[in-house]
Parts: structure tokens; C-alpha cells; sequence
């Protein structure tokens, strides 16, 4: 059989970062081809080059066995090439058919929208599917896995010859995952080609035919599920070599900083304890979604809880808003510096006095600009900021500068816990290692870390002891000598081997 | 490298520049700009602009509007006239007294009104404070039957009309009170959001109201505080206007709030937010004042004034835009 979909040796280049280097891929008509890697191993990057969101830097894209190269997504849509995301694109106050149609929507002949006709060609092809919708339903009216029924029927109206599933079922019970498959085994019975994205390797042997594993931006294989165990391709997507560019210590463990009591938040984390010591560096690992910064946000009054406690240094605290556990010496790196960490627009010593400004307050409010200054000098000093001087604008520093303003922000504040959110991302190397040896030094002088990090190398490379968190629960928690890649991928996933004792 | 600094000192300090280009257009084309008369009531007719703006300024910064400032004045200027009434043989002092305790007051509760349905209903300000333009000026109509306050007691006016300090050219005072009051409201204004830490709350909330929040900032409260000033320095502007008058106009402050926004702009602070001056927007009040003053002394048509005032406002916000456009890229 001819594959319709051929990607050749392709490469993409983003400034400082190779995403992908030299991937070779077939894709066959009427077959489920699985995409797996960790985070950061190029999958989105791929589907995008197909799609035509980017061009690639090197290779090139055959479909249907000519060369191409998309412009844009819209021509690839209107080649056949259709992308359902993990976030559905779905306009809440337009109709089952108004969606299928939408930006494609049938006219008559004097250019007046034929309702009827795409009513009725919608739910011909519900019928087809054998979902049990009504064309002229509202679709904000329906639950998640309904919606993506809506998504289905649009990719078979646009009769397209490749889907990409971006991770389909990570908002689906196990209920509505079977309904699903039965819709993806009827497309591949149409002879699409399926490129499905997942993290769920019980997924692999329920419905894909091909798996290809991705690691760093490189193609590691491409194999038959048939021939390979879940374990097999989990130990293809790890096993990477790692410098000490982690700068790992050991650290002592001292008293008790943090411990949570079956925090719960319903539909999005559950019974979630744990106790965070001074002197120790607790990782937080698990897949993006399962719910490990909705957890840090509600620890920080961010966010409400529906039940659970919270002891601060073995004291039951009660934190409803940011400010509370600022005052308790708590604070928060996000994970999106640019959306929630910084006032990009202001200075660093704005920005780094920001939450302890109040606890300094001369009379009458007014802000104490003496103390303000020294702070700020202090820790662009200790945390080594690299900018012209204290005024400089937040937007015009490196991204691993802004981290460490940041950083500075909740030392200033006295925080003696801190709850780091994906720290590096999108920080290069050097600031990074910079950075680790900054946590090293926080927590060799008492503090206490909480690290959240999907890169496992990272993980492994500065936590010294573990939790993973997989939808919404804490599955599994790994001490020092247990931290390695096959048993966090193995928590974090789904899979049908049983959990090791 | 001194001629960039200079360019962006130039570019920082557009409204300066303006302002200084506008009185030497007018003072050449009219002989009268410069004297001290009209420099006197070029100061006394920014007064009530002035007030707005300062209290403009904290909620434009938050990212927000209030275009209710002209109703909120108007009302509050009746209430000060029917108060008014009730004192026929007040004193000076009691007269001040009684004026600013009513622009206080008034302006407070709607300035509350406005904070609550925005800060904690999350109500859109341009919404919020469009219907409660409209409303408060239906509230002065309603009181007042449509009819001016009249009958107040000469002593109501020192406030608003009256001047101090004779000179030989001037005898009956060469400074009026109201520039004296506008002075002191607009500095503690400016001081407030300068120096204190309340107003770097402002401007954190305006900059980044998720990062606020992150940092402890009780962001409601911070922009409920806001709208009551705003609203306080509307009611003060409105009993400042009654005062001037010596009565009380249902019809007082309207479209006022027009020349504030526009003057807040002009002085740098961003609709998007984030980022303003109590003091810059003083200079936008000047040269919207000499704009006006400008034209009435070449005896321009006013109705051409409003035309000038509203395509000044699109030109600074197009300004503003294209600025944020750069600095992006």
C-alpha cells in the first residue's frame, strides 16, 4: 500500500532551539498510526508542520504522493488534512450544524444561507456515526465527549483523508473514550489515515495499528504495536544521557514546612496530602492536566478547595486569598512568567518589592523608597541579575534574568516556601544550571521547595524526593535511589501494567 | 547618543512640547493670550477639568473609564445649591466647609456605585458607568424639576468665583480661590498615586491584574477605591461649578467628562493601562484649556470646538496605540 502522508527528513528550527532533527515518517490510509514522546519531544511541533502551521527548516511533506507545502493551515484543511484539538474549537452558542459548517457554511443560489440543507446533511452524517445528536441542538448545551462528536462529524463532512487526534480523550471518562473509539474505528473503515496523539499507552493496543516514538526532536522508531510491549516502547521514549548540569546535592531534611490533608477541589484534583519538608527539594512530576498547579494554586488562596487542610510548621492555616499566604512566608514562581509571575511594562524594583511593599509601608502608606532600593540591589546581587541597572524594564531582560526576579521577589517577601511552577521553561542552559544551583542554596539555608516540572530529566536531576501526580491524584511517590524515568512515566501514565508494590 | 536621549525626552514629554508650541501659535496670532487676565482665566477654566482628570487618571491606569464624571458632578453641585439654601447667612469658612463635605459626599456614594457594579459584580466599566451617566443625570433633572437652584448667598460663590490677592492691575485679586483648592486636591492626588502604597497598587493592577492578585494585591478592593475617587473628585468638581455659578444647574457638567478623558490621555496615561500621571495630565487639562481659550479669542465657532476636542482625543489614543505597537516589537 501507498502511505497518503509521507514526512522526509524533516528539521525545524526555532530561534536557539532544534525542535525536530531529520524525522521520517509513513502514514498509511485507514490506519491508526500512534505518536508518543514525552513533553518536548516534538510531537506538536510535527503536527503542525503537517497542518501547515509551520514550514520545516529541512525536508519535506508528500501527501498523496505529490510535494507539498501548505501556506496555512486553511489549505491544508481544504486538502484533506484536518486537526482535532485537545482544546475543542467549538462556538458555544451556534448549533450542532452551524458548527459543522462553520467558515464553510452551504448557500442557495441568491447567497442566503440553506439551513435546511445543512441540517439535514448534518444529520445524515450523526446518523452515520450513530450518536444519538440532533443537528439543531445548541452545542454549549452538550458535555465535553458530545462536542468532539461534533468535531468528528465536521472531519468526516470535510471528507478528509488525514485526521490528527491531539490526545482525544484526556478530557473523556472511560465511557465516553469507548464511544470515541467506535467513532475513530468508522473513519479508519473510510480509509482516513489517523495520526493519534496520546499519553495513554493502555490507548496504543485499544486502537492504534503503527506507534512511532519521539525523543528530543528524533524519530527513535517506528514499530507494529503488535510486535512491542507497553514497556518496550516506555523505555524508547526514555534513557537519555545527563550531564551533572543539574549541579544535584544532597540535602538534609529538616522540620516540617508544608503538609496538606486531603485537598480536594471536585472534578479537578482529589485526597490530595503531602507534607514538604525545609531542606528538601519535592518534586512534583506528572503529565500536563494532571492537576499539579491547580493543587499549588489552591495551596496559595489562589484558588478555593471544597474540602482538605493545610498546616503551615504544624499549624492548621486557613488560606482564602494570596495575601494570607504571602504573610505566612509562602510564595509562588507560575508557570506562565509573562502572564502571571511579572508587571512586564514596570522595573525590577517594582517588580521585586511588589508583594512586600505593604509589610514595609512608611506612615501614611506611603512606600519606603530607601528600603525598596536596598532590597532590590541585595538580591540582583545575590541571584546574580544580569540588566543595566534597577530601573530597567521587566520586557527587556532574558527569560532567565526575569526568573530570577521573580525568585528575588519572594526572597524580599521572606518566603521560606516556595512553590515553583515549571521554573526553566524556556530558559536556555546556562540560566538554568544557574537557577538550580540558586534553588541548592535556598534550601541548603532552610527553605523549602516545591517544584512542578514535566521535563523528567529535570526531575530526576534536582528533586530529592518525588510525587506524581496523574489525573487529578497523587498515584505514586518516589524516594532518593527510585527516581528515574521508567517509574515516573509509569505513574504518570495510564497503563495496564499493575503499579509495582 | 545624546540625540536619542533627546528624542525620547522630546517623546516623553509630547504634551509639554504641545503645550508650549500652542501658547506661542495663539500668542502670535493674539495679542491678548499673554496677559495676565487671560492667563488667569485660562487657570480658573482648567480648574474643574483638572479635577476630573485627577481622579480620571486612577481608574484609566486601572484600565478601566468612568464617563459618568460630568453627571456625578452635576448632581453633586444641586445637592451643594439645595444645601446652600438652607444656610442663607453662611460664613466663608462655613460656605468651603459645607461645598466640600457635600462634593465628598455625593461624589463618594457614586463613586461607590460605580466600584461596587465594577470591582465586584464585574460589570464592564464603559457600561457600567455610561448607565450610571445617564441615570444620575435623569436624578438631577428629577430633583431639580429642570429648573435652576437659584437664591444663594453671595458668600456660596467664594469657592468657585471669587479672587484673592489685589494687584494694581487687578484689584479685585489676581488669584482665583478655586486654582488655589484645584491645586491642593490635584497634588494630594498626585502624591497618593506617586508616593504611596496604594497607588503602586494601582498601577500594578492596571499593569497585570493576575500578577496583582498573585502578589497579595486585593485587586476589588484596589479598584473599588479607585472608582470612589474618581467619584469624589467628580462630586468636588461639580459643588466647584455650582459655587462659580452661584446656582445650582440640572444641566451642569454635562459632556464634561470628554474634556477629562481627553486631557488624561493627552498627559500619557494609556487606556490599556498600567501606567499614568496625576501631574502629566494637568498639562493635558492646560492645553485643552488654551485650545479653548484659543479659539474663543479668534472667535472660532464653538461647535468647531468640539469637532477639534474630539479628533484631538482620537489622534492621542491612535498615538498611545502605535507607542504600545512599538515598544512590542
Amino acid at each position: 500500500m501507498e502511505p497518503i502522508l509521507r514526512v522526509k527528513n524533516i528539521s525545524k528550527v526555532f530561534p536557539g532551539v532544534k525542535a525536530l532533527t531529520d524525522v521520517s515518517i509513513d502514514f498509511y490510509p485507514g490506519e491508526v498510526h500512534a505518536l508518543v514522546g514525552e513533553n518536548g519531544a516534538g510531537k506538536s511541533t510535527l503536527i503542525k508542520i503537517i497542518s501547515g502551521v509551520y514550514t520545516p527548516t529541512e525536508g519535506t511533506v508528500e501527501y498523496e504522493g505529490k510535494e507539498v507545502s501548505f501556506a496555512n493551515p486553511g489549505r491544508a484543511i481544504d486538502a484533506g488534512i484536518a486537526v482535532i484539538h485537545q482544546e475543542l474549537s467549538i462556538a458555544k452558542d451556534l448549533t450542532v450544524a452551524e458548527n459543522v459548517w462553520l467558515g464553510r457554511e452551504i448557500r442557495n443560489s441568491l447567497g442566503i444561507l440553506d439551513k435546511a440543507k445543512m441540517n439535514r446533511d448534518t444529520q445524515d452524517i450523526l446518523d452515520f456515526m450513530n450518536v444519538n445528536l440532533k443537528a439543531t441542538t445548541k452545542a454549549g448545551l452538550l458535555n465535553a465527549a458530545q462536542q468532539q462528536m461534533i468535531e468528528i462529524a465536521k472531519v468526516i463532512s470535510k471528507n478528509a483523508k488525514v485526521v490528527i487526534m491531539d490526545e482525544p480523550t484526556s478530557s473523556l471518562s472511560e465511557h465516553e473514550i469507548d464511544a470515541l473509539f467506535k467513532q475513530v474505528r468508522i473513519l479508519r473503515e473510510k480509509n482516513v489515515a489517523i495520526i493519534y496523539i496520546t499519553h495513554r499507552m493502555k490507548e496504543l493496543t485499544d486502537i492504534c495499528e503503527r506507534v512511532t516514538v519521539l525523543r528530543d526532536g528524533c524519530k527513535v522508531d517506528t514499530m507494529m504495536v503488535a510486535d512491542v510491549t507497553e514497556h518496550q516502547i516506555v523505555n524508547s521514549m526514555v534513557g537519555r544521557e545527563m550531564g551533572d548540569y543539574y549541579n544535584k546535592h544532597k540535602h538534609t531534611r529538616g522540620q516540617e514546612m508544608l503538609r496538606v490533608e486531603h485537598l480536594t477541589r471536585k472534578g479537578v484534583f482529589e485526597d490530595i496530602s503531602f507534607t514538604a519538608y525545609a531542606g528538601e527539594i519535592l518534586g512534583f512530576s506528572g503529565l500536563v492536566g494532571a492537576g499539579r498547579t491547580e493543587v499549588m494554586e489552591a495551596i496559595f488562596g489562589a484558588t478555593p478547595i471544597d474540602s482538605g487542610k493545610i498546616f503551615l510548621r504544624g499549624e492548621e492555616v486557613k488560606l482564602d486569598n494570596p495575601a494570607a499566604a504571602i504573610r505566612k512566608n509562602l510564595g509562588l514562581v507560575t508557570e506562565d512568567r509573562r502572564r502571571t509571575g511579572l508587571l512586564l511594562a514596570k522595573n525590577i524594583v517594582e517588580n521585586t518589592s511588589l508583594p512586600s511593599l505593604p509589610l514595609h509601608a512608611g506612615k501614611f502608606g506611603f512606600v519606603n523608597n530607601a528600603w525598596e532600593r536596598k532590597v532590590t540591589k541585595e538580591y540582583m546581587d545575590k541571584l546574580r541579575v544580569k540588566a543595566p541597572n534597577m530601573y530597567t524594564i521587566l520586557s527587556t531582560l532574558s527569560g532567565g534574568n526575569q526568573q530570577k526576579v521573580i525568585l528575588g521577589k519572594w526572597l524580599a517577601a521572606d518566603s521560606n516556601i516556595l512553590i515553583l511552577d515549571e521554573p526553566t521553561r524556556g530558559i536556555d542552559v546556562n540560566a538554568r544550571s544557574e537557577f538550580y544551583t540558586l534553588m541548592h542554596e535556598f534550601v541548603s539555608n532552610g527553605g523549602s521547595i516545591i517544584m512542578i516540572s514535566s521535563e523528567m530529566p529535570e526531575i530526576i536531576g534536582v528533586a530529592d524526593r518525588v510525587l506524581v501526580m496523574r489525573e487529578g491524584r497523587i498515584s505514586g511517590e518516589l524516594g532518593e535511589g527510585e527516581i528515574n524515568e521508567q517509574s515516573l512515566i509509569r505513574l504518570a501514565s495510564i497503563t495496564t501494567d499493575e503499579p509495582a508494590a | 547618543m545624546e540625540k536619542i536621549n533627546m528624542k525620547k525626552l522630546i517623546g516623553d514629554n509630547v504634551v509639554v512640547v504641545v503645550l508650549i508650541l500652542l501658547c506661542f501659535g495663539f500668542g502670535m496670532s493674539s495679542s491678548t493670550f499673554f496677559s495676565a487676565r487671560n492667563v488667569s482665566n485660562i487657570l480658573s477654566q482648567m480648574c474643574t477639568n483638572a479635577l476630573l482628570a485627577s481622579g480620571l487618571t486612577y481608574v484609566i491606569i486601572l484600565g478601566g473609564i468612568d464617563i459618568s464624571v460630568g453627571s456625578v458632578a452635576g448632581v453633586a453641585g444641586i445637592i451643594a445649591a439645595y444645601a446652600g439654601l438652607m444656610f442663607p447667612d453662611m460664613s466663608i469658612p462655613f460656605a468651603i466647609a459645607l461645598l466640600i463635605v457635600v462634593g465628598i459626599g455625593v461624589g463618594a456614594v457614586c463613586g461607590l456605585v460605580n466600584g461596587v457594579l465594577i470591582a465586584y459584580l464585574d460589570v464592564i466599566p464603559m457600561i457600567c458607568t455610561l448607565s450610571t451617566m445617564t441615570a444620575l443625570r435623569g436624578v438631577a433633572f428629577i430633583i431639580t424639576g429642570g429648573q435652576p437652584v437659584y437664591g444663594l448667598a453671595d458668600n456660596f460663590a467664594f469657592l468657585g468665583a471669587k479672587r484673592i490677592i489685589p494687584t494694581a492691575s487687578m484689584p479685585n485679586g489676581a488669584v482665583p480661590v478655586i486654582v488655589i483648592f484645584t491645586i491642593i486636591v490635584v497634588a494630594f492626588m498626585h502624591i497618593l498615586l506617586s508616593r504611596t502604597v496604594f497607588g503602586r497598587h494601582v498601577f500594578a493592577v492596571g499593569s497585570n491584574r493576575n500578577v496583582a492578585h498573585l502578589s497579595g494585591i486585593n485587586v476589588r478592593k484596589v479598584t473599588l477605591l479607585s472608582h470612589v475617587l474618581c467619584g469624589i473628585t467628580a462630586g468636588l468638581c461639580g459643588v466647584c461649578i455650582a459655587s462659580k455659578l452661584q446656582n445650582g444647574q440640572p444641566n451642569a457638567g454635562n459632556t464634561y467628562e470628554m474634556f477629562a478623558i481627553a486631557s488624561t490621555v493627552l498627559g500619557g496615561t494609556s487606556l490599556s493601562g498600567g501606567s499614568g500621571s496625576v501631574a502629566r495630565a494637568m498639562f493635558g487639562c492646560a492645553v485643552i484649556a488654551v485650545i479653548k481659550t484659543g479659539m474663543d479669542l479668534l472667535q472660532i465657532y464653538s461647535y468647531w470646538q468640539n469637532v477639534v476636542i474630539g479628533c484631538i482625543i482620537i489622534l492621542a489614543v491612535v498615538l498611545d496605540m502605535a507607542q504600545k505597537k512599538r515598544q512590542k516589537a
